[in-house]
């Protein structure tokens, strides 16, 4: 009895001695900072990322997106004013149409040749024909979007450089107005178009459905000026006729100071990506209360209001495995390497370019593109210093030198509050500076949130978008 | 008597005096007659339709103008019956940008607005027609208008 005790205790206790070690050996602190390291190499190994990559399908939030060359709003014209339809990325028919649209724009501009410069009149005859308008955040180099979109690399040497503002026919024509020359641009893409009629009359149900009248500036007359008027709006603004209501959202700051446990969790999941290692840096915190990183060749600062900054004190990190190919490639990579970061936050948030990327500054060593949140389908402008954005990220000879990501995520409340209408809106942004004002030439108006640092409440809000102002 | 005769006379050119202008400025209600007519013509700028006139198969019609910050605009539509314009739009200033726009609903196949300006200078009144036609016509002038510029082009 007394030696099948001993036995059991014995086993016992050799059972523990495997759980505790593997628990010693497999806790990163004790791995090796240089050199070989048998734990690292075993856990980059492809079968242990394949695992990684399921587990975390399994159990994480949904990888996010980072929209690169998605609008930011498409109008769904029907042919008649009364029932044209503005759908937002939080839409649930955004994402459909979108797909649809890429079919007939990758058609399209695969076949550049056959691209033809026509008058804006046959543009904004499309628009208030049946028609998909599909406005995007920026303006594009055109390849960029090519790129980005999916297509092949294509020559477009002759015709448009930059796009912002696309129409899709319902006769299968795209549309393409070069943002640097207004110039408009056709291509007949031969495509069935029966799918993209069908979504179209499905929306021409008329103003029964109770939305507010969508008209264009240029429908209205409002794009150019006449005798005393002073206010000018472009062309492709939307103006919708009546106010609407919109949800109110909260917001979550990632990195913030108040969940230290979470916090320090989010920060070891975000070292790596910045190719630093965790038991090799030096860690002090400054007296505000900012987290820094300091390794050899670069450093990593985590602000108490969730601000992430990573400066290189070298060439910067290289965002592929293999070498880019072209800064096309690295703006991609850029978009996967926020991914990764709000991947690593827990972040669902959904961001857009909100810097213009044109083909002189891809020509260029050095550039940086910013990036900013959209929650609830609308741009979310952060309650920081000089409209800092959300991310910000430097290219150096397709090296990341810089990077800078204020971590939020947010998400829709029940409370929904009215926003007024259009012109009313205009009216009171313009009043504020109206004794000064002989001039202006509005851009763009939508409607925005803007956060409060001091609050987790975003309110929807216009925001006008100047284009030109003269002042007396 | 002399003073109250010429104190009489005195009343009744001040009424008359301060008379003049609210003729002239009349401010219509929920009705304007169909001949009204404004003492100026440069209040506002009718900016759609730009010739006065237009056509279209909508259920709706967006008017819009340009003018002074400050200027009422009153939207009436003609009954022919009554010889008369109907309240179709609440009124409506104009703000600090200066534009204005109204969406109105196109019952009949031929539909007049009367849209009445007023401001401190005067009042303006302009007539507007707008033709409620079938889809498939003015699909028909628009190939037509293609037609013609293949044509020409």
């Amino acid at each position: 009895m007394k030696e099948h005790i001993k036995s059991i205790f014995l086993v016992v206790l050799v059972i523990l001695n495997f759980i505790l070690g593997s628990k010693v050996l497999s806790t990163e602190k004790l791995w090796s900072a240089n050199g070989y390291n048998f734990f690292v190499n075993v856990s980059n190994n492809p079968l242990s990322e394949f695992f990684r990559k399921i587990k975390s399908g399994l159990y994480e939030v949904s990888p996010v997106e980072t929209h690169l060359e998605a609008p930011e709003l498409i109008i769904i014209n029907t042919g008649y004013q009364t029932s044209r339809h503005a759908l937002l990325s939080s839409d649930k028919e955004f994402e459909t149409l979108l797909d649809l649209s890429r079919t007939f724009l990758n058609s399209a501009l695969s076949r550049t040749q056959q691209f033809i410069s026509v008058p804006k009149e046959d543009f904004y005859t499309a628009l208030t024909a049946k028609s998909i308008y599909l406005r995007y955040p920026v303006e594009y180099d055109a390849g960029l979007f090519t790129h980005l979109s999916g297509g092949s690399r294509t020559d477009f040497s002759g015709i448009f450089s930059q796009l912002q503002n696309i129409v899709i026919s319902s006769d299968g024509y795209v549309y393409i107005e070069d943002s640097s020359t207004g110039i408009i641009y056709s291509c007949y893409t031969s495509l069935d178009t029966s799918a993209l009629n069908e979504i179209i009359d499905s929306h021409n149900v008329g103003i029964e459905t109770g939305n507010p009248v969508i008209n264009y500036a240029f429908d209205l007359g409002f794009d150019k000026s006449f005798a005393t008027q002073k206010t000018v709006l472009s062309p492709m603004i939307p103006i919708y006729s009546e106010g609407f209501e919109v949800e109110t959202i909260s917001v979550a700051r990632q990195l913030s100071i108040t969940d230290e446990t979470y916090r320090e969790t989010t920060i070891s999941n975000i070292l790596p990506l910045f190719n630093m290692n965790p038991n090799s840096l030096r860690r002090y915190t400054e007296v505000d209360g900012t987290l820094v990183f300091v390794e050899n060749n670069a450093t990593l600062k985590v602000s108490p209001s969730g601000c992430l900054e990573y400066i290189a004190k070298d060439d910067g990190i290289m965002l592929s495995n293999s070498n880019f190919s072209s800064s096309y490639d690295s703006v991609a990579a850029c978009a996967d390497f926020v991914d990764s970061i709000n991947r690593a936050a827990k972040s669902d948030s959904v961001m857009q370019l909100s810097s213009n990327i044109t083909a002189s500054e891809l020509l260029d060593n050095s550039f940086t593109i910013t990036l900013d949140y959209i929650a609830n389908g609308r741009p979310v402008k952060l309650g920081l210093e000089n409209n800092e954005p959300a991310v910000s990220v430097t290219l150096t000879n397709n090296r990341m030198t810089s990077y800078k990501h204020n971590l939020r995520s947010f998400s829709v409340k029940d409370e929904i509050v009215p926003v007024e209408n259009y012109i009313f809106a205009l009216d009171n942004a313009i009043s504020q500076f109206q004794s000064q004002i002989t001039d202006i030439e509005i851009r763009e108006l939508n409607i925005i949130y803007e956060e409060k640092l001091t609050e987790n409440i975003l309110i929807p809000r216009w925001n006008v978008s100047v284009k030109e102002i003269i002042i007396d | 008597m002399k003073f109250r005769i010429m104190s009489l006379i005195l009343c009744f050119v001040l009424a008359f005096s301060l008379l003049i202008p609210s003729v002239c400025y009349a401010d219509y209600g929920s009705t304007i007659p169909a001949n009204a007519s404004g003492n100026r013509t440069d209040i506002i700028t009718i900016k759609r339709p730009e010739s006065l006139s237009a056509s279209t198969s909508d259920k709706t019609y967006t008017i819009s103008a340009t003018g002074a910050q400050g200027t009422k605009i009153k939207i009436y539509k003609l009954d022919k019956s009554a010889d008369i314009g109907r309240l179709a739009s609440s009124v409506r200033s104009i703000g600090a940008s200066g534009l204005y726009s109204c969406v109105v609903d196109l019952n009949n196949d031929s539909n007049t607005f009367i849209v009445y300006a007023q401001n401190d200078s005067g009042s303006q009144v302009v007539n507007i027609t707008i033709n409620k036609i079938k889809k498939s016509t003015i699909d028909r002038l628009k190939s037509l208008t293609v037609t013609i510029k293949s044509f020409l082009g």
